[in-house]
């Protein structure tokens, strides 16, 4: 293996028809794809071809976000509607069995087609191959084909919602999922059809970080995302293959009567909900792994400090990820299992907490004495901060049996994951996409209207789910299609509450299409951040991401190395450059829109502007 | 978790540690098969001969065959497969399969094996528990005047929800 | 501080003719663009490779555990139901197996010695050895149908006076009943034993799935190795599709003794 660009004295200067830094820029949205020349519909069909046929990581993850962005919006109407229809006790606009697919739609969708597949296989394709300084991830054509399986898990799920719905929840429980007349079979498909897809981007993702890192970029100098990226895949490739075996035997069990979880055949339907939970549990860290990675890159940058225990959180996913695998008896508390394994699945739980605390304690950390900088991406880490540190804590409660058996499937659960999910991975999510659009789009998007959306959200979320807490813990049952009257009021403002969470939503997807019309092109490092899809190409990368192989020589979050006089000094060889150019240095200190649009208008945006 | 935390550089050989393509030669190729299927008419021996009550492994058959079946599956991963030869991270991946296996049965075993230990109450016959429900339903109803005496919401909680109590 | 030089030449990816991938110079003709070097393609193929397996492991895993945990549940079905596989079948089938992928290993080092006759004959003797296995597990099957041993609701091969507590059991048995049952064998006393049928199929049925997808892939791997696509220095799909065997040989190495070997 000593091919890998080990020095340049091994190569002799390559011949070049540019001048380094002054190659023309092969903009990935447009290239390859139809030439000028071409008008009309023959235009549009060559370029929905190129994009349809496409093997380029960041196209497929261009794909995938706009895909699961359908996905989130179609599953977040559907909460608007269960929402409107707790407004009141009774029937308001829904009957009962309508409510019930009503809200398994908006779980099944949001959990199965949105959260688990949102921030690897859409930011993380994007993002994972640049930050490795590679080309591409090692199986391009399996990226794809994880796509198009995903498509096709997606359709199938759709299918069997809409040909008479589903009514188990999203977790099948045998042995009521034997005998339900409503489409299991499709559905236990459409999951085994979706696991592929995930297991396919988990094996990508890892050999990519394994073979394909640029020179000198060491395990120790990896950025937290992508260490967050591997903890994620080894999950999705332990836990999927066991959701997939399980609903192969849950079909055969409907199709041909194997009767391995049905007690009439004398099978064990608690054993169902232990396959089930084996998958099920790790997925959750499917969900929010990925969040912690894209808080740590946004604490570093937006702090303009080398992130605080580096090592400790690269690790503790690692750990999460491995925990992760020994808790999911804490779902089962009430179903029957041995007191025994209650016991000790619930003090493993507690463990949990010990590498999430250590997170957020080394996050706190990276902010004390450091510049910080409140643009958008940092506003919603702050708030991911605040809501999960309550989602979490909110599940340790749980995780105790006591508690639990008092608390199991009343509104302080749904209260709690959705601090998790929602408040967590949702808004790492949106932080994510207001850091890394200026990259993948060219565009900056709005400043102003981006800091109102990231308060009116958070405002929004908590006036609707805090006050599930409260109802949880007087006893409010989840799921229920009315209630009695003295819930009212706490359910009003939850569902005024969900209003302004959809307002803020909006504003933010308003600002994105803005931004990809009207908004600024954006330099090639607007942050000032130190990992390589900033410091080397352009916004957005060029087709084969960088015009030559980059040579890492400091840590991911060095800004002292990357901003001081010293490392963008001497010839120019050294500090960040973007298409050749030293790149701007923000002032942390000055930091701002104003001061970030300047630099804009100071001309250092690549020559190609993007999407016109 | 990463097979070196420490490498300097990505082409570093202990990433990429292997020695060229290994070849295996004949003699050893016939030395393995030869030994597994030794093994294979080994363990349907001890097998035939338990079923017939030659011998008596008790406790042990279980092991026993698992164990041999453990051998041959380490002779064929570590030779035909190539794993002695191979970069180390090939084996680690498939040493995490074995483990979560394992973590995936132990913890399983834990709720299945220990059903009826601490409150035995699977073993309590049903017409027992149906007469304590019984009792139980009585003593609600002579409970029943009190409680609805007692207002749901306590005037407390009317000041802090603003939710007239409703019986 | 010395000056970092944070970028070097490797290659200019637009040296060739822009979209298509065929670069000229020292690249080998099977070198894909985004790789550095041959070794990195197939060490990134192998390690893929490996940790497909590992989800196939853990595919299985889960039906082991099915396996386990029923097993203690239940250890006297477990000894009964076993009665009733052929120990000399499942036996020469583990033989079969072993050897195919004795042939898939020779195949492999064929391809590293560039020895082209030997690796096409190695893959062909494979895919008959997967086929013989293959016509055997169809014996034991069909036997096993016409004494009505079927998985789960469908089993009917129990002895007279087989006691019967579960309501699905008992429906199950009396809509098939009135079998015949021929001399020499001996229907079972449990009447959870269609739950044993029901894990011996759902196993035994997926590795058979395995072992047919091998057989394609093996049968393609030996048409190419025909028209000498394979050689020393390229050989990658061989070695991939010699470790998916050998997992598969794994998986019966396991299957066997817990099936048909409990006593």
């Amino acid at each position: 293996m000593s091919t890998v660009a080990t020095a340049p004295a091994r190569t002799e200067p390559v011949q070049r028809a540019y001048p380094p830094g002054h190659e023309p820029v092969h903009n990935y949205l447009h290239e390859p794809g139809p030439g000028p020349d071409v008008h009309g519909f023959q235009r549009f069909w060559e370029i929905f071809k190129s994009w349809a046929t496409t093997v380029d990581h960041k196209r497929i993850g261009v794909m995938y976000l706009f895909t699961i962005s359908i996905f989130f919006a179609v599953a977040g109407i559907a909460a608007l509607g269960v929402r409107a229809e707790l407004l009141a006790p009774g029937s308001q606009f829904l009957t009962a069995d309508q409510y019930n697919k009503l809200f398994t739609f908006h779980g099944v969708v949001m959990v199965f087609l949105f959260i688990i597949p949102s921030i690897p296989a859409s930011l993380g394709n994007f993002i994972l191959p640049i930050q490795l300084g590679a080309k591409d991830v090692a199986f391009p054509k399996l990226n794809l084909m994880s796509y198009y399986l995903f498509l096709t898990g997606a359709s199938i799920a759709l299918y069997a919602i809409f040909s008479g719905g589903i009514d188990t929840g999203w977790t099948f429980y045998t042995p009521y999922s034997d005998t339900t007349n409503t489409a299991v079979l499709p559905m236990t498909m459409a999951v085994f059809v979706a696991g592929f897809a995930t297991i396919l981007t988990g094996i990508n993702f890892i050999v990519t970080i394994h073979k394909m890192r640029a020179p000198g970029l060491t395990w120790n100098r990896l950025p937290l995302f992508i260490w967050a990226l591997y903890a994620v895949s080894i999950v999705q490739i332990l836990a999927t293959p066991v959701i997939g075996i399980t609903m192969v035997l849950l079909a055969l069990e409907r199709f041909i009567g194997i009767g391995i979880f049905d007690p009439a055949l004398g099978g064990d339907p608690v054993l169902f909900q232990h396959f089930f939970w084996f998958y099920s549990h790790p997925a959750v860290y499917i969900m929010i792994l990925p969040a912690f990675g894209v808080i740590s890159e946004l604490m570093g940058t937006f702090s303009r400090q080398k992130v605080f225990g580096y090592r400790a959180i690269a690790l503790s996913s690692v750990a999460i990820a491995m925990l992760g695998f020994m808790v999911w008896g804490h779902h089962m508390f009430v179903s029957g299992q041995s007191p025994l394994s209650s016991i000790v699945f619930s003090v493993i739980t507690f463990l949990i907490g010990v590498p999430s605390g250590i997170k957020i304690l080394n996050w706190v950390a990276t902010m004390y004495k450091g510049s910080v900088w409140l643009a958008t991406p940092m506003l919603f880490a702050l708030a991911f901060l605040f809501l999960f540190t309550i989602g979490g804590l909110t599940g340790i409660m749980v995780g105790a049996i006591g508690v639990d058996i008092h608390l199991h499937d009343t509104y302080f659960v749904v209260a709690h994951f959705h601090y998790v999910m929602m408040g967590g991975t949702v808004f790492a999510m949106v932080g994510a996409l207001f850091y890394w659009w200026p990259k993948m789009f060219g565009r900056m998007m709005s400043e102003t209207w981006g800091r109102i959306s990231a308060v009116v959200m958070f405002f929004g979320f908590n006036m609707t789910f805090f006050t599930q807490f409260i109802l949880g813990s007087q006893g409010m049952p989840r799921r229920y299609f009315t209630y009695l009257p003295q819930y009212q009021d706490l359910h009003v403002v939850s569902t005024i509450g969900s209003w302004f969470l959809a307002l803020g939503l909006l504003m933010v997807l308003g600002n994105m299409i803005w931004s990809l019309f009207r908004g600024k092109p954006a330099p090639g490092n607007p942050w000032g951040a130190a990992t390589l899809e900033w410091t080397h190409t352009t916004s957005p990368p060029d087709h084969h991401n960088f015009h030559r192989t980059p040579l890492v020589t400091h840590g991911p979050y060095d800004y002292d190395v990357l901003f001081s006089g010293d490392g963008a000094g001497g010839d120019g060889a050294g500090g960040v450059r973007i298409a050749g150019q030293p790149a701007p240095i923000p002032d942390p200190e000055v930091g701002g829109p104003q001061e970030m649009e300047k630099s804009v208008d100071q001309g250092t945006s690549q020559p190609d502007s993007a999407l016109d | 978790m990463a097979e070196n935390l420490h490498d300097t550089s990505a082409a570093d050989p202990a990433d990429h540690g292997h020695h060229g393509h290994h070849i295996l030669s004949p003699g050893l190729l016939l030395k393995v098969i030869g030994s597994l299927a030794f093994l294979t008419l080994l363990t349907v021996a001890i097998g035939l001969m338990e079923r017939k009550g030659i011998i008596h492994l008790g406790g042990f058959t279980v092991p026993v065959a698992l164990g041999i079946a453990g051998i041959k599956a380490t002779l064929v991963a570590m030779f035909f497969m190539g794993l002695k030869y191979d970069n180390k991270v090939n084996a680690l991946a498939f040493s995490l399969s074995i483990v979560f296996l394992s973590i995936f049965f132990i913890f399983t075993f834990l709720d299945t094996g220990f059903r009826d230990t601490f409150d035995d109450w699977s073993a309590t016959p049903i017409d027992e528990q149906e007469l304590e429900e019984l009792r139980l339903q009585e003593r609600d109803q002579e409970l029943q005047p009190a409680i609805e005496a007692q207002p749901l919401v306590l005037p407390g909680d009317t000041a802090l929800l603003g939710t007239p109590p409703t019986p | 501080m010395a000056v970092h030089p944070t970028t070097i030449a490797v290659d200019d990816p637009h040296a060739g003719a822009h979209g298509s991938h065929d670069h000229g110079g020292d690249h080998p003709p099977h070198l894909k663009h985004y790789f550095i070097s041959s070794e990195q393609q197939f060490d990134a193929a192998k390690l893929g490779m490996w940790l497909f397996l590992v989800t196939e492991i853990l595919l299985f895993g889960g039906m082991f555990v099915a396996y386990g945990i029923y097993r203690s549940m239940y250890p006297e079905l477990f000894v009964e139901a076993s009665t009733q596989l052929n120990t000399v079948m499942g036996g020469i089938n583990t033989l079969v197996l072993l050897a195919s992928s004795l042939t898939v290993a020779w195949a492999i080092r064929c391809a590293q010695t560039d020895n082209q006759r030997g690796l096409f004959w190695n893959l062909v003797a494979t895919v008959c050895l997967a086929g013989v296995f293959m016509v055997i597990k169809y014996f034991e099957y069909t036997h096993k149908f016409h004494l009505g041993i079927f998985p789960g609701s469908h089993y009917t091969f129990f002895a007279e006076g087989t006691p019967f507590t579960l309501p699905g059991v008992e429906a199950a048995a009396e809509h098939g009943g009135g079998h015949h049952i021929p001399e020499g064998e001996l229907p079972l006393t449990n009447q959870r034993a269609g739950l044993f049928f029901s894990i011996y199929y759902v196993m035994t049925g997926i590795h058979g799935i395995h072992v047919l997808i091998g057989m394609i892939a093996i049968s393609t791997l030996a048409v190419k190795a025909w028209k000498g696509k394979y050689s020393s220095a390229w050989y990658t799909p061989v070695e991939n599709v010699g470790l998916y065997w050998h997992v598969v040989d794994i998986i019966w190495i396991f299957l066997f003794p817990l099936m048909y070997l409990i006593s």
